[in-house]
């Protein structure tokens, strides 16, 4: 049990209280027997959305905007449990993992979509046909291109054949926004999905009156028996920070997010709204070098740059204490992540500045040297910790100069590698190799700092074929203890992504750190 | 009459022409991509994927041709798809104009009732407390921005006065009673600066007017002293007047964007926020264009109403 809590602290829900009486966890049946309020079906959920969604096809953008939408209208063939940490069945009832290359999934029996038909094997087929077709424009044309060939061979399994192992293929097929079920014939007529379409999710789509409300009606025919108990949720697009709060203290909306500490402080004693602090933290800050010129390229001013920073101040001042220290994975991705609490044990990741100063005359930077340091202020954070580090750098002589940039330019930038350091903020990705992967594999095409370790790309690549839990989490320990080693990134914190919030007439709910809300599929008001 | 209108309508062309041009130049001179908003971080500039977002969407053609390409179609009507979402781009500017229509219709309204006899009660009273009352409140007005009022206004009646719903969404087509009832207290918001400007004009204008020799005249033979403030005074201080009021109703466009933002109002500016923010080209150039051909028709109306207002111009015009 003790195993247990250490890993819910991590990855447990922010939902205190919640999860102790066991709401919002598995099927209602457990639900029913906590001691709470048991659930009460009825009434239409209001949600203060901060952004307009860019259309509702699930295949055609990674934006969370579109995927805080399409994630009550679809499903996928597994889901993620409890502890947002493993994949169990949803639209497939049962898989089998034949060898390395062969998954086969068995479908649930008698689910329909939102049009009527039945989900069959040719959905499920025409689904990652769609997914890697390059008129579809999907983001993740990269990841699905392992599968070799899917087959059908009756109305209920699926198979897919991989070119290569690849361990984290059931934890794309687990999240919504990568790997929808959508209907074949529902495609066919519409062409494309961006006004909606015919999913499998507890939710159907009603209305779509774009920058203003977004509405969805309670699924009848939704196939966990008694779900959803809400009649409906409403999506009410509100992208002031500041009217989002005052829209949830006046009670027009029952659960939104903000994105900056400040303002989820002065919701944190308000009668009647539950603000849990966020317990796990998923919004990882990277800061790449570019490692081809100098002066990056030097391993040693990576490490005295590294040397030089005060990790825990930087979370204290800039997060009010809502970031972890982080190592190369941000620390809810146990048991994969070096745990906060060691990451100061890594190499060069714990404050000495004279270490620094000696390894920059080393390099031969002795008087130090002047860089650009690229950030955006779209979010929370970055340009204040830039700031920071600004400081302390500045100690060993590394005069930074911050360049302010809207957020596409930025990731133009990081992706191309202009400016000789670029930080931005990545969000969860559903196995430690969505984001480690393509930041620092040399094979990888978004590869920022164009790191290129073959040690380090053997260690990847074990990991990512490795089915053994074990053996990947040792596997991605050592990439972690390379990364710091070599100093190929920064990671000076990992903060929340969201600061959920919400009405307690809301009952049965709990944020995930995510920040999927699949969970409203269980939720009920009072 | 007619040939004045003409004439005022024909200008507008190389102006709408100029703008199109212009915007069309802008959007596509700041930096950034529109396949990192529509892959996100993850996706390599370069990669294939990209290659295939950016060829599926023109983007791979040289600029002047892209704007060749936009510029024939929309001669023939056709604004083409928003890049982002890949629906038509006209439907979207109809079904978000008609909040942003009403909205600064509204703001316009409240903004001449207010400041049209406060101008005139200004000026009437010159120098004593009334004056000094509405000029002092009137440049608070005009020093607190609307994002500034509207935040406090959202927050303060979410605090104290939590029934008054003024976060709910709008929909002027189905319920367009209680559409305009949301919009009520953003209008009021939006009018503050312009109620203040044109106030402010009436007020000056008004001054300039009760010294006017036909003024005494006016009272000599024996009007009353209403008739002679309303159809001798204003009437003659109405030019200014209409000149601040045709350039407060094109700020009233631009101030609708931020107020949009504050109050979640599904309008024309965040239509076009959304649209730069997602480096949506065609989006920005039509909506864009659209804003702009409704600030050329205030001005053009502006310039209409001094032909009926002044015999002068009649006459000359």
């Amino acid at each position: 049990m003790k195993a247990d809590f250490t890993r819910r602290q991590f990855l447990g829900s922010t939902g205190i209280g919640l999860v102790a009486l066991g709401y919002g966890a598995g099927p209602p049946s457990v639900a029913a027997e906590g001691e709470g309020p048991s659930p009460k079906r009825g009434g239409v959920l209001t949600i203060g959305q901060d952004e307009n969604p860019i259309g509702l096809d699930p295949h055609k953008t990674a934006a969370f905007s579109t995927g805080n939408i399409a994630e009550h209208i679809y499903t996928c063939l597994l889901r993620w449990d409890e502890t947002s940490s493993h994949v169990e069945p949803d639209l497939a009832t049962a898989w089998e993992n034949p060898d390395p290359q062969t998954f086969v999934f068995h479908l649930r029996d008698g689910v329909k979509f939102h049009n009527g038909s039945g989900l069959t094997s040719e959905d499920v087929k025409f689904t990652f046909e769609r997914l890697v077709d390059p008129a579809t424009r999907s983001p993740w044309v990269s990841i699905f291109s392992v599968i070799k060939a899917i087959e059908a061979p009756d109305p209920k399994t699926v198979v897919f054949r991989l070119a290569s192992p690849f361990s984290p293929f059931p934890n794309y097929l687990a999240t919504i926004k990568y790997s929808a079920i959508v209907n074949r014939e529902d495609v066919r007529q519409r062409g494309d999905l961006v006004k909606g379409g015919a999913g499998t999710g507890p939710f159907m789509l009603e209305d779509f009156r774009p920058n203003s409300l977004i509405r969805l009606k309670r699924n009848p025919d939704y196939y966990e028996p008694g779900l959803p108990y809400l009649d409906g949720l409403d999506f009410r697009i509100i992208p002031d920070e500041g009217s989002r709060m005052a829209a949830l203290r006046a009670g027009s909306v029952q659960l939104t997010w903000l994105g900056r500490p400040d303002s989820a402080a002065q919701m944190r004693d308000v009668k009647d709204i539950v603000a849990p602090d966020p317990k796990s933290y998923s919004r990882l800050m990277l800061l790449e070098f570019d490692q081809r010129k100098p002066p990056f390229n030097d391993v040693r001013v990576r490490r005295a740059f590294s040397l030089a920073l005060n990790r825990e101040l930087i979370t204290k001042v800039v997060w009010r204490g809502f970031a972890g220290l982080t190592a190369s994975l941000p620390p809810m991705q146990a048991p994969f992540a070096v745990p906060s609490g060691e990451v100061l044990g890594l190499p060069y990741m714990k404050e000495d500045v004279a270490a620094a100063k000696a390894l920059m005359a080393e390099a031969g930077y002795a008087s130090g040297f002047e860089t650009v340091f690229a950030v955006s202020p779209a979010n929370y954070g970055d340009v204040q910790i830039a700031q920071i580090m600004q400081q302390m750098v500045g100690r060993i002589g590394i005069r930074i100069k911050i360049l302010q940039k809207e957020w596409s330019q930025l990731v133009a930038d990081f992706q191309s590698t202009e400016s000789p350091m670029s930080m931005a903020g990545l969000v969860w990705g559903p196995d430690p190799d969505t984001n480690i992967s393509i930041r620092l594999d040399s094979n990888s095409t978004v590869n920022p700092g164009k790191t290129a370790d073959p040690v380090l790309d053997e260690l990847l690549a074990k990991a990512r074929q490795s089915y053994d839990e074990a053996e990947r989490t040792k596997l991605y320990r050592a990439v972690q203890q390379r990364v710091a080693d070599m100093a190929y990134i920064i990671t000076p914190c990992a903060a929340a992504l969201r600061w959920e919030m919400w009405s307690n007439k809301l009952q049965g709910y709990r944020a995930v750190p995510s920040a999927q809300r699949v969970y409203l599929r269980q939720s009920w008001l009072q | 009459m007619l040939r004045y209108a003409a004439g005022r309508i024909v200008l507008t062309v190389p102006v709408l022409f100029g703008v199109s041009l212009m915007s069309f130049a802008i959007i596509h001179l700041i930096p950034g991509d529109i396949v990192s908003v529509l892959a996100g971080p993850t996706v390599a500039l370069d990669s294939e994927a990209a290659q295939n977002i950016r060829r599926a969407l023109h983007l791979d053609q040289p600029l002047p041709v892209q704007y060749g390409i936009w510029l024939m179609g929309a001669l023939r009507g056709d604004f083409g798809n928003s890049l982002v979402m890949g629906l038509p781009v006209a439907p979207q500017i109809a079904s978000h104009l008609p909040v942003t229509l009403v909205l600064t219709a509204m703001s316009l309204l409240f903004a001449i009732a207010v400041g049209l006899p406060a101008g005139v009660a200004a000026a009437k009273t010159r120098g004593r407390w009334p004056d000094l009352f509405i000029r002092a409140v009137a440049l608070l007005g005009l020093s607190t921005p609307p994002f500034f009022v509207g935040v406090a206004a959202v927050l303060l009646l979410s605090l104290y006065w939590p029934s008054f719903k003024i976060l709910s969404a709008v929909d002027l087509h189905h319920d367009p009673l209680s559409g305009i009832r949301t919009l009520l207290l953003p209008a009021f918001v939006l009018s503050l600066a312009s109620a203040t400007t044109i106030m402010r004009y009436t007020r000056a204008a008004m001054l300039e007017v009760l010294t006017e020799p036909f003024m005494a005249t006016a009272r000599a033979k024996g009007a009353g002293r209403l008739r002679v403030l309303i159809r001798h005074g204003l009437r003659n201080a109405l030019l200014p007047v209409v000149t601040a009021v045709g350039v407060t109703a094109a700020h009233l466009v631009a101030g609708a964007v931020v107020v949009e933002q504050v109050f979640g109002l599904p309008g024309i500016g965040q239509l076009m926020l959304n649209a730069i923010y997602h480096r949506d080209y065609t989006q920005v150039q039509a909506t864009v264009l659209v804003v702009t051909t409704l600030v050329v028709l205030i001005n053009i109306l502006v310039d209409l109403s001094y032909y009926v207002l002044d015999p002068r111009i009649q006459q000359h015009g």
